[in-house]
């Protein structure tokens, strides 16, 4: 039997949300964005009636201003995203258990053996949008295929509001016409080599040769080819999010930085991550400290440890080297990214009998006690008590 | 320099100095390996800097001489030779070591022995004898209780405590420590603390018969016996106060005979060894008055339940969960056919130690579950 898959994708969702909980913005234009004054001040989601306006996702709070005077611009919450992802997650869940989320606002969900209970995948998807309007008041776009590709690609054809159903052979009038951009899986990267190869169009991707492909970019070409062609056999897994792969902090800065100053950065971004990594009972092996210049040259570097560890201390020691080793002590810094990644699951502490570790086991351990009852912010490293540390930026 | 040597002694020799010869250096030279023929033998020399290792093979020297040749183009040649007589000449026209067998020659570029740094060996007055089969009994209970180099640097080595008529030799990698009690006839006051890499080496071409002499000054330690002379820097990190660290009395103390319970804890490790299980290789002791019960659980594979009937028990009951691999691999060195066991519940150590010899303790950390 065909599977049948869909794509439910939310509608701006950030500006939705506020739009749902503050009736007042309905109907108008609304941008999210981060704090202009820490420089987080990118728009994060534009309601469609800024969209009409102009108003694109990336923009910076003055460009937006600057196209659409009239926007009301609203601070992100992110706790209000993430409850209304998982209100619409729970209704998801009353149509199939085959529900994986692909991202904040986007979810995958596989209805091929509900169609006696809810009807057609069509009727299931008008239920569904139905439901997710009337219960939270966000509006979706569902892609309707027999397969993930195909539902992502059919999500993506009509926007806002829209319901559109791809099958396989929809493919050549439907997706082939569209650039290779518009691809699932291809990139600015991959857009510039494949125009190289005078592939401008999916359909020109799907009839080149695979085979050459191949020879290109490896298996990633061949998987390009089949997506080009509408044949994808990944199933939907709705344990994606349980398995955690890495866990990373990241930081655009109040402004540019110094070696020195980052120091004290890194430590903060340290803590956060091992309390997240303890929080989920994780431990991992492979640190990865993310940096970008005020010109946006960015530089990515990781480092394996022969142990695996949550502990802050070892995290923030293999950061440190890691900077000190990859980038000029005078050169600016204006993000700073830091993971730990490697996970596997902790099941068991082993103590040690002479190492000091024990002791940061236990102060990390008694930090963790304290910020599960008085909120993340409330204990920190006497280092951030000077200037140019989270107080200040966040 | 021409020698005549058997390629049935010379090889082990060459296959063991290149165990030392360093595969990474900016030091071209150290490669290379220095020969020399004196009267009567032949010794090849080589060193890392922070180890030198000499060995001597009988050999009927015509002419004594020195050479230096790269060591593992050497050994892997002599390797593939048969069994006969090699003759090994200097040709000091060409600079090179002219090799020959039967009807067969090689020749070998060399480096002019001046380059090759000297590496200092101590005087050879012996603080401790011990013969080679004893040392190699007592290196089989310590050497894999050691921390693996690029993981505790500090804990890579085994510490040898002289103190009045007792030597402690011990090892650990800080999860769990094995401590070997002997006899210290020569009443030496002293400490060492030895690279376990070296140990390693020095295990694997120490004679059972002979009897080595170890020498110690100033961060440096010689081992030497009629065939080989081992010379070594010393770890220079304080090795912990181990004592403090052997519980005195125990809660609960149990015989048992060893084969069984290695036996279980073999069938244990298998049910704790799949890939995802690498944290959690966790088997769960319960011991009451009658047997320990041994648990294992992987949500992929399945679990475990064995029964190991107790020899002996001092009473009480007692619960703890251990790395199943530290649990197993004392039992594998240890020899007597029952052992005792102390058990200090879920967070205090557990203690092995032989019935019979009674000297070999060793010592586990159990681990603490994450609620």
């Amino acid at each position: 039997m065909e599977r049948v898959i869909l794509l439910a994708d939310m509608n701006s969702f950030f500006a939705s949300v506020h739009q749902a909980i503050d009736p007042s913005l309905r109907g108008k234009p609304v941008v999210v964005s981060g704090d202009p004054s820490t420089r987080h001040g990118v728009v994060l989601s534009a309601s469609y009636e800024a969209k009409a306006k102009g108003v694109k996702t990336g923009m910076t709070v003055r460009e937006a201003r600057a196209t659409c005077p009239e926007a009301i611009f609203v601070k992100s919450q992110y706790h209000l995203y993430l409850e209304f992802s998982s209100r619409i997650l729970r209704i998801m869940h009353n149509f199939t258990p085959f529900v994986e989320p692909f991202s904040i606002d986007e979810a995958f969900l596989d209805v091929t053996g509900c169609q006696k209970l809810f009807g057609p995948p069509i009727t299931i998807a008008r239920k569904l949008k139905e439901r997710i309007r009337q219960e939270t008041g966000i509006s979706c776009s569902v892609g309707i295929g027999p397969n993930k590709l195909l539902a992502k690609m059919a999500a993506g054809l009509e926007k806002p509001d829209g319901l559109t159903v791809l099958r396989h052979e929809d493919v050549p009038h439907r997706l082939w016409p569209l650039p290779v951009r518009e691809l699932f899986g291809v990139g600015p990267r991959y857009e510039y080599h494949l125009n190289r190869l005078n592939i401008r169009t999916i359909g020109d991707l799907a009839n080149f040769p695979v085979e050459l492909l191949k020879r290109k970019f490896g298996v990633k070409g061949e998987v390009l080819w089949l997506c080009a062609n509408g044949i994808d056999a990944s199933p939907v897994d709705p344990n994606t999010l349980k398995q955690t792969k890495s866990i990373g902090q990241q930081i655009t800065l109040p402004r540019d930085y110094r070696n020195g100053e980052l120091k004290t950065v890194i430590l903060e971004l340290a803590d956060l991550v091992s309390y997240r990594a303890r929080l989920k009972k994780c431990i991992g092996k492979t640190v990865v400290l993310f940096l970008k210049d005020p010109h946006f040259y960015c530089l990515c570097r990781r480092q394996t440890l022969p142990e695996y560890t949550n502990l802050a201390a070892d995290i923030s020691r293999t950061a440190l080297e890691l900077l000190k080793r990859n980038w000029p002590a005078n050169w600016s810094v204006r993000m700073v990214g830091l993971a730990l990644a490697n996970l596997v699951p902790q099941y068991a502490d082993q103590p040690a009998l002479f190492d000091e570790k024990e002791k940061i086991k236990s102060i990390e351990k008694a930090c963790d006690l304290v910020r599960n009852k008085y909120g993340k912010e409330t204990i920190f490293r006497a280092a951030s008590l000077k200037e140019g540390c989270w107080k200040y930026y966040t | 320099m021409l020698i005549k040597c058997q390629q049935s002694e010379l090889s082990p020799a060459l296959s063991a100095v290149c165990k030392i010869v360093p595969t990474r250096t900016t030091i071209p030279v150290l490669k290379g390996c220095l020969c020399s023929a004196e009267k009567g033998k032949f010794c090849v020399e080589v060193t890392d800097l922070e180890s030198g290792l000499k060995i001597q093979i009988p050999a009927e020297t015509e002419k004594e001489g020195k050479t230096v040749v790269e060591a593992r183009y050497l050994a892997e040649l002599i390797r593939r030779l048969p069994d006969t007589e090699v003759t090994l000449s200097f040709d000091e026209e060409a600079q090179q070591l002219v090799i020959s067998c039967g009807r067969s020659c090689y020749r070998l570029n060399t480096w002019p022995v001046e380059d090759y740094p000297p590496f200092s060996l101590l005087a050879s007055e012996g603080k401790y004898k011990i013969v080679g089969s004893k040392f190699k009994s007592f290196l089989k209970r310590l050497l894999f209780a050691v921390a693996p180099q690029d993981i505790r640097p500090g804990y890579s080595g085994v510490y040898f405590h002289f103190k009045g008529n007792v030597l402690n030799i011990v090892a650990t990698d800080t999860y769990r420590l094995a401590l070997l009690e002997v006899e210290n006839e020569e009443f030496l006051e002293d400490e060492i603390f030895v690279p376990a890499h070296v140990l390693g080496e020095i295990n694997r071409i120490l004679n059972d018969e002979d009897v080595m002499s170890i020498s110690w000054n100033n961060g440096m330690a010689t081992f030497q016996t009629p065939y080989f002379n081992f010379t070594t820097r010393l770890l220079e990190t304080k090795f912990p106060n181990y004592q403090q660290v052997i519980p005195l009395t125990s809660q609960l103390q149990v015989k048992v005979n060893r084969l069984e319970l290695m036996a279980a804890l073999e069938r244990a490790s298998l049910f704790v060894s799949s890939p995802d299980h690498k944290q959690s290789s966790i088997t769960q002791l319960v011991v009451d008055e009658q047997s320990i019960y041994i648990t294992a659980v992987s949500s992929h594979i399945g679990s475990l339940y064995e029964e190991v009937s107790l020899l002996d028990t001092s009473g009480g009951k007692c619960e703890a969960a251990f790395n199943t691999r530290f649990l197993l691999e004392p039992l594998r060195v240890m020899e007597s056919e029952a052992i005792v066991l102390n058990l200090n519940g879920a967070d205090g150590p557990a203690v092995y130690h032989e019935e019979e010899v009674g000297s070999y303790f060793h010592l586990v950390l159990p681990v603490r579950p994450v609620s």
